[in-house]
């Protein structure tokens, strides 16, 4: 406490117009010794006072000869310097309701005259300071942590399912383009702040957050956060893009209680993005050109085309043709990312059976397997179930799984493809028999370029990209991509997709009936 | 180099093929290549344009049955090429296939949306080209 701590007796201003309770007053805090008590008989004499010192403490009787009531509270606090104040009230219902209001206005406590004895007297005045010093640091931080989400331009929320309003920091209310004090915080008035496909985006991202945790595919890192960008439309026309982060808290039945994240304002770095987009977009389609020519050039030769070429001749330009081969999926690989990431790549998503998925991406994918002394077995125990999917870009996020499977498989192992329902989920897994992914390496496994080690590109002639496509593409899907992976065991990789057809509890149910007239 | 590469191969009585393509190319090694895979390869007769300008000027003369049009080329592209010879009676009826780096999905709406009858991604595959391009065909008269 303050008082303890400095060691030395602290500023107390009395304003009591009875000498006698002054005295009392002055007599019960005597022995404790830690209070020098200042005492002034009117409300003009305290505001007096208060202008030539420094006091931490004010004691304010509510009846004085120039004035009394919740006004002397209000007075005494428009001063700059004012100190905490407990006022001093008498014991009749009247007195105590007045007392309260003076709470209520900003009092820190009231003490009823005719109850008081040393040590209530002594604990209520130190626990006023405390509890002052303690809302001055509160709102330091508050301002400091306000200051620091305008710089980083990220705010923070937070919504109790049920409650009509949502808790919004200042960077929030920033990012809207609204006042706090003109703007009500229902989730219909925020969803009008966004621009109409950012509207259904939202819906869509705090119906997958509530699912996220449902599913059997809960992150590694036990963060089910997911990530949507918005366009905000505010009021003046400015458009703004903003990254928001949806957390869900959970009670122990699992049901969701509230939501909260994060909301960035990602305007710049969407520009910057969008400028490297399109740079990679260009470059890559420069690239293809020369490209057409040293792979033409090659095949032609090595076919024999020109006549029979020598073996050890045959032998480099086939390592010509192989690296080349890679460097034309590495470009392709880009522009996928680049497509995916910038909203390029349209998705035709429509009712597929996963069956067929499960079929064709296995029989494209066999003779690539079969280079590699590679078998592939496919296991189908979701006869029946449909995917919402675009069939080419599933085809496209399986085949990167099995390939990579077959690249890290042993010569003569197997990997085995298969899909199952796992509650209101289709699980498509692909299973290796390689070495496992170090666990170092696990956290990294999606991010682009993401190898184990530097020999791990040249070796398995990866482009370091497939898994980040396998990801962006499942994520399109409404999917969710995860894996286990015991080093030396061999790694399976899963991609949940909502079921379109099995029995299940919808996980939207409870969101809905916040989303529902908003999107 | 084995002689029997450059003998024609006499074309089958029930499924139409084109007897000749002209190829329009900016680039000249890719026109090289074009000309194997075509001729070489695929046995089919093959003349080079070197830009749109170049083949809306030969095309009378060389009467293809098919043309093979890249997209993007200095002066007319391949979007403009194609629309001047839609404004013309006959070459109307030339079937034209795109060959483009520059082909995703929208894009290849896009070229079909606009008249072309197919579109083939670069890097192509020498070997196999003149049997895209001879099934392309195939299918377009069927």
């Amino acid at each position: 406490m303050v008082a303890s701590q400095s060691g030395r007796a602290v500023p107390l201003l009395l304003v009591e117009d009875n000498p006698a309770d002054a005295r009392i007053f002055q007599e019960m805090l005597r022995d404790a010794g830690r209070f020098a008590i200042s005492w002034v008989k009117t409300i003009a004499a305290a505001e007096a006072s208060l202008a030539g010192h420094d006091f931490a403490l004010c004691v304010l009787d509510l009846n004085l000869p120039d004035g009394e009531g919740v006004q002397l509270v209000e007075r005494l606090l428009a001063h700059p310097t004012m100190p905490p104040i407990v006022v001093l009230s008498g014991q009749s219902q009247a007195d105590l309701e007045i007392a309260r209001a003076a709470v209520q206005t900003g009092a820190q406590d009231y003490l009823p005259k005719d109850r008081l004895d040393e040590d209530t007297l002594y604990r209520a005045l130190t626990m006023a300071i405390e509890r002052h010093r303690l809302l001055q640091v509160l709102g330091l931080r508050e301002r400091e942590l306000e200051e620091a989400q305008k710089l980083a331009r990220v705010g923070d929320w937070h919504w109790p399912l049920g409650v009509a309003l949502g808790q919004l920091s200042q960077e929030v209310y920033r990012q809207l383009g609204v006042h706090p004090a003109l703007f009500e915080a229902n989730f219909r008035n925020i969803v009008r702040c966004l621009r109409p496909a950012s509207r259904r985006a939202l819906c869509q991202a705090i119906r997958r957050s509530m699912a996220a945790s449902t599913s059997p595919a809960a992150n590694p890192e036990g963060k089910p956060a997911i990530e949507v960008v918005v366009q905000i439309n505010q009021p003046g026309g400015v458009l703004l893009d903003v990254r928001v982060e949806l957390c869900t808290r959970r009670n122990a039945q699992g049901a969701v209680t509230a939501f909260y994240g994060i909301a960035q304002d990602v305007t710049a770095l969407q520009a910057a993005e969008r400028v490297k987009n399109e740079f990679v977009s260009v470059v890559s389609h420069e690239l293809r050109t020369p490209l057409t020519s040293i792979l033409g050039s090659l095949k032609l030769v090595l076919a024999n085309s020109l006549g029979d070429v020598p073996a050890p001749q045959a032998q480099l330009l086939g390592i010509a043709l192989s690296n080349g081969e890679r460097l034309l999926a590495l470009i392709n690989d880009l522009l996928d990312i680049e497509k995916i990431e910038s909203g390029n790549m349209s998705f035709d998503l429509k009712p597929i059976a996963v069956s067929d998925l499960l079929v064709q991406a296995v029989e494209q994918n066999r003779p690539y397997a079969q280079q590699f002394n590679v078998g592939l077995q496919m296991q189908d125990e979701a006869a029946g179930a449909v995917v919402h999917a675009d069939g080419k870009r599933f085809g496209q996020l399986l085949s990167n799984l099995i390939s990579n499977a077959v690249k890290f498989s042993p010569d003569g192992g197997t990997v085995s493809v298969a899909v199952a329902i796992e509650a209101a989920w289709v699980r498509f897994s692909v299973r290796d028999q390689g070495a496992g992914i170090p666990l170092a390496f696990q956290s990294q496994i999606f991010k682009k370029f993401a190898q184990a080690d530097s020999s791990d590109q040249r070796r398995h002639q990866g482009t370091g990209l497939g898994l980040s496509i396998v990801k962006l593409i499942a994520e399109r899907h409404q999917g969710v991509c995860h894996f286990a992976s015991t080093p030396g065991e061999g790694t399976v990789f899963h991609v949940d997709l909502p079921a379109l057809n099995t029995d299940k509890t919808d996980h939207s149910a409870t969101c809905d009936t916040m989303t529902a007239h908003a999107c | 180099m084995p002689a029997s590469l450059f003998a024609e191969k006499p074309p089958c009585a029930n499924v139409p093929s084109p007897a000749h393509i002209m190829c329009v190319e900016d680039d000249p090694d890719i026109r090289a290549i074009l000309e194997l895979s075509l001729s070489m390869i695929g046995h089919l007769k093959t003349s080079l344009c070197i830009s749109g300008e170049d083949a809306l000027a030969k095309v009378d003369e060389i009467r293809p049955d098919l043309i093979l049009l890249d997209v993007m080329m200095p002066g007319l592209d391949g979007i403009e090429t194609l629309k001047a010879l839609q404004e013309h009676r006959e070459w109307a009826k030339i079937p034209v296939v795109f060959m483009t780096a520059k082909a995703q999905r929208h894009d290849i709406e896009t070229y079909k949306a606009i008249g072309a009858l197919e579109v083939l991604t670069k890097p192509f595959d020498p070997m196999t080209l003149a049997d895209q391009v001879k099934e392309i065909y195939a299918h377009h008269f069927a």
